[in-house]
């Protein structure tokens, strides 16, 4: 839809298409001309975020600059009876920000300001909108950056890091996003605005703010996140451990996490990744004929890490290791990471679609583990190039495709449930830091009973009780956009209570 | 609830639906913090628990939920209850897996017991409360934390996967056994510190540390015009690579921690440094240069000690407080007769007192939690001093959630009424 329909029988509080006209009215007054998007034009780029395979175009988009505006515009949908999706930069893999039927988006990258930096007591205050990286880029003169660095950090926003709990390559040492959230501002669901938490990140009474953080936008939406901040480490070393294959690179990740050590990172690259990242821009002169490379990363104390080295050397090549590469200076180091982090990016090249998997198994699993997922992407003669974070046991195979051909689309969603399976039969889960969202709700019961999913129910509902905010992820459900006409499918109608 | 006849009809019948093995009815007279119990629970097994709780809400009949009993005073005023429910017998390490450094623990396990199995095979449970016989359930119930907060982080961080029974009776999960996980809303954050107000725990995941290839204890003396510099320096050891834990202690514990007579009223710095050889012995080096500390052999059990102190206490409070902020707190909690033990690392301190006239000193805490902005947590509080009072301190625009959270997890009130914040 253009516009709101504008029939004359429409009355307040209705949904939209009905009585649209008087809602774009009312967030108009809130946001500006400028802070609403309702053109089909505009619109087009909110239908999905990062999983493609989904879309949804939602009535309207909001662009709100302050919490009160934020509170204000769920106030407005309430009133409305519409739903309403928050959404970051986007980035997000499991279509945590996708819209549902006849909802308004809520982005928050206009609320950009880093508000408060407090370097003596290692904590920030910003708002959700503004980049993970370009924190630390702010604090980095202080010696203090933002631990949680998801490979999108160039582009991703620290509310939908919140939002999600998401981890990346350094999470092995210092934990994901739930580590390092002190306080939360949130709009609640019923537009209300609370705190929870607090600086000191030991508020008295229930630990709010970690059921909050990875909620996935369903709890409300968070307007000022307080952080906590990280001493740049003394010293780095990075690796790069050439091996012959990747299952006998995860041994020797399992085998480095067994004898005890704790690197800053350990990501391992394919051959596919390497070749992809070798034909790209991102080419880090990797060898081409390794059929595996290991980065690893060391920090900490400049004393500690020379016979932290010297064991990982020794590993390595215990496991069949061809060469220990250590960077020389940052510049070589950079390089490294440069080919991990541009690996995505990279594969882009293979095929006109990337599915970018996630999920996680027991570290001293993942050469087998590896093997079946190699398997089960032959067997459905689908292309997997796998780059992942091997020290924390989480996986993402990638699968390159065209969704123009049916045949593979529909190998490529076979492969794909097959690959969670076989995780969970491992003793792992079917995701360790893009979230449930649209993408794998219908999969949660591989990993929770009813009864399980009824508990995070309970939760939900007492922030949520009339299921507003964010509908549609999280918890098992029918397909949305399969039976997308807003007029006859309320979204209070949603199954998932 | 019903009328008191009525209500020993349904003990009764809880006891007779349970069986002997699981229920016992106790001798009149019997109490548990502060409340007559008249039925003891004591399931084997997450099974027999879901039937003790299943039970225990087609009765409508509530319960106090224990441990190790080590820290029954925490939270607010328990409620009238009709018996107790146990986790002492859902004992012992379900799984070790040593290769990924992970375990499975029943609730009723010793978190001592766990400790000792894992350190064999050089691992570290990054747990390390008061109270010797402190489970692994009462320690994620209460988020029990002591002198290595700073290092491991609050408990919460090592929780992986909780198995938790609702007070419906239904068996849930929660997490799982993998180090990195968000398949499903972070319920173990939820329940951990919920004082057993949402559901009791059966078993936990929890995520293990290596052991330290060395330790060592440090021990050093400041009169009390130096507290400043013990501040300063506390702080700084806090943030070297090897400290896990560093402590300031004053009053009362200072000379139990072996000040010598003359520094009573000064303080005591405590510093562990653990890991690798090369800097643990920069650290302690550095620390020995600032302070003349000397070393403490393994056997004085210093955090032992330490530990103890910071669970003693009739009147206890926790006041965690930015860096920043931690020195005004010192002197006016040790003035008001205060034992002052102090985790710069963390932010923590605590204030112990056996003996001191509550209204005045609470009215001290107050003053000082104000001063710094701290957030504010009376552990423990003579019956006569409590009045109306929220040990976690006034739930403000929260108190709806938290209700909401209460009634839809416990809908008929039996764990641990009246405990939790805000749930009076």
């Amino acid at each position: 839809m253009s516009t709101p329909d504008p029939s004359p029988h429409a009355a307040e509080g209705s949904l939209p298409g009905s009585g649209g006209d008087a809602l774009a009215a009312r967030l108009r007054a809130i946001v500006g001309s400028d802070g609403l998007l309702v053109r089909d034009d505009e619109l087009f780029v909110y239908e999905c975020d990062g999983l493609t395979l989904e879309a949804c175009r939602p009535t309207a988009v909001v662009l709100p600059e302050t919490t009160a505006q934020v509170a204000a515009v769920v106030r407005a949908c309430r009133a409305a009876g519409v739903p309403f999706v928050p959404r970051g930069a986007g980035t997000g893999l499991s279509g945590g920000a996708h819209p549902v039927p006849g909802s308004v988006v809520i982005e928050c990258s206009r609320m950009k300001k880093i508000l408060a930096v407090d370097a003596e007591n290692r904590t920030a205050v910003v708002q959700p909108g503004v980049v993970n990286a370009d924190l630390s880029d702010a604090i980095q003169h202080l010696g203090l950056f933002y631990a949680p660095d998801p490979s999108s950090q160039l582009a991703c926003t620290i509310g939908g890091n919140v939002a999600e709990n998401s981890g990346g390559p350094h999470t092995l040492k210092y934990g994901a996003t739930t580590d390092h959230v002190l306080a939360v501002e949130v709009v609640m669901p019923d537009g209300e605005i609370l705190r929870l938490g607090s600086p000191t990140g030991a508020a008295s009474g229930l630990d709010l703010v970690g059921a909050f953080v990875g909620s996935e936008g369903t709890l409300g939406i968070a307007t000022e996140v307080t952080v906590r901040l990280t001493a740049l480490p003394e010293a780095i070393e990075t690796l790069l451990v050439i091996f012959p294959d990747v299952v006998t690179a995860c041994r020797a990740v399992g085998e480095v996490i067994g004898t005890g050590l704790v690197p800053a990172a350990m990501e391992i690259l394919d051959q596919r990744t390497i070749a992809a990242v070798e034909d790209s821009v991102y080419a880090a002169g990797l060898p081409r004929d390794a059929g595996a490379v290991l980065i690893c990363e060391l920090d900490g104390a400049a004393v500690s890490l020379d016979p932290q080295v010297e064991r990982i050397r020794e590993i390595a090549r215990a496991n069949q290791a061809s060469d220990v590469r250590v960077a020389e200076d940052e510049t070589q180091r950079a390089q490294f990471w440069k080919a991990r982090k541009g690996a995505f990016g990279a594969m882009g090249r293979l095929a006109p679609d990337l599915y970018v998997h996630d999920a996680v198994v027991p570290r001293a699993k993942l050469p087998e583990v590896i093997a079946q997922v190699c398997e089960i992407a032959d067997r459905h003669r689908l292309r997997l190039s796998n780059v992942f974070h091997a020290g924390d046991g989480n996986l993402h195979p990638n699968i390159s495709f065209d969704r123009r051909d049916e045949d593979e689309l529909g190998r490529v969603i076979q492969a794909g449930g097959e690959i969670l399976a076989a995780c969970v039969a491992a003793g792992g889960v079917i995701t360790g830091e893009h979230g449930v969202g649209v993408e794998k709700r219908d999969y949660l019961p591989l990993v929770f009973s009813e009864a399980d999913l009824d508990a995070m129910r309970r939760l939900r509902a007492a922030f949520d009780p009339d299921l507003v905010c964010n509908p549609g992820k999280a918890f098992p459900t029918t397909r949305f956009c399969a039976e997308s006409n807003p007029k006859a499918r309320g979204y209070d109608q949603v199954p998932f209570e | 609830m019903s009328e008191a006849s009525g209500a020993v009809h349904s003990v009764q019948a809880v006891q007779q639906e349970l069986g002997a093995d699981v229920a016992s009815m106790q001798a009149p007279g019997q109490e548990l913090a502060g409340q007559r119990i008249e039925l003891s629970l004591r399931p084997r097994d997450g099974a027999e628990l879901a039937s003790c709780l299943r039970a225990l809400s087609e009765h409508e009949q509530p319960v106090v939920v224990t441990g190790g009993c080590t820290r029954m005073g925490l939270g607010n005023r328990l409620g009238d209850v009709a018996g107790v429910l146990s986790t002492e017998r859902l004992s012992g390490i379900v799984e070790f897996d040593e290769q990924d450094g992970v375990l499975q623990a029943m609730a009723g396990t010793r978190v001592s017991e766990v400790a000792a199995a894992v350190v064999a095979r050089g691992w570290e449970l990054p747990v390390d409360p008061p109270g010797g016989t402190t489970t692994i359930g009462g320690a994620i119930a209460t988020a029990a934390t002591g002198p290595r907060r700073h290092h491991y982080g609050p408990l919460r961080r090592s929780i992986l996967g909780l198995d938790v029974v609702l007070a419906s009776g239904e068996r849930t999960r929660c997490g799982g056994r993998v180090v990195k996980n968000v398949t499903g809303y972070d319920l173990a954050k939820l329940y951990a510190g919920s004082l057993g107000t949402l559901g009791v725990i059966e078993s936990a995941w929890l995520r293990l540390r290596p052991a330290p290839e060395e330790t060592r204890t440090l021990v050093a003396v400041f009169a009390s015009d130096a507290s400043g510099r013990a501040f300063a320096l506390g702080l700084e050891a806090a943030r070297r690579d090897s400290v896990r834990a560093a402590a300031l202690v004053s009053g009362a514990p200072a000379a139990e921690l072996g000040a010598p007579t003359g520094h009573a009223a000064g303080c005591v710095l405590v510093v562990e440094c653990a890991g690798d050889p090369g800097s643990v012995a920069r650290d302690a080096d550095w620390l020995v240069a600032e302070t003349g500390a000397r070393a403490v052999p393994e056997e004085a059990r210093l955090l032992g000690r330490l530990r103890e102190l910071q669970g003693s206490g009739r009147l206890r409070a926790r006041l965690a407080v930015l860096p920043s902020k931690l020195s005004r707190t010192l002197t006016p909690l040790a003035d008001a007769g205060f034992g002052v033990i102090v985790y710069p690392g963390a932010g923590f301190v605590y204030a112990v007192a056996e003996d001191v006239e509550n209204a005045e000193a609470l009215a001290t805490v107050d003053a000082v939690a104000s001063d710094v902005c701290a957030d504010l947590l009376i552990e423990a509080i003579p019956d006569e001093a409590r009045g109306a009072r929220d040990v976690f301190g006034d739930p403000g625009a929260a108190a709806p959630l938290l209700r909401s959270l209460k009634e839809r997890f416990d809908p008929h009130r039996i764990l641990n009424p009246g405990r939790g914040q805000g749930f009076r």
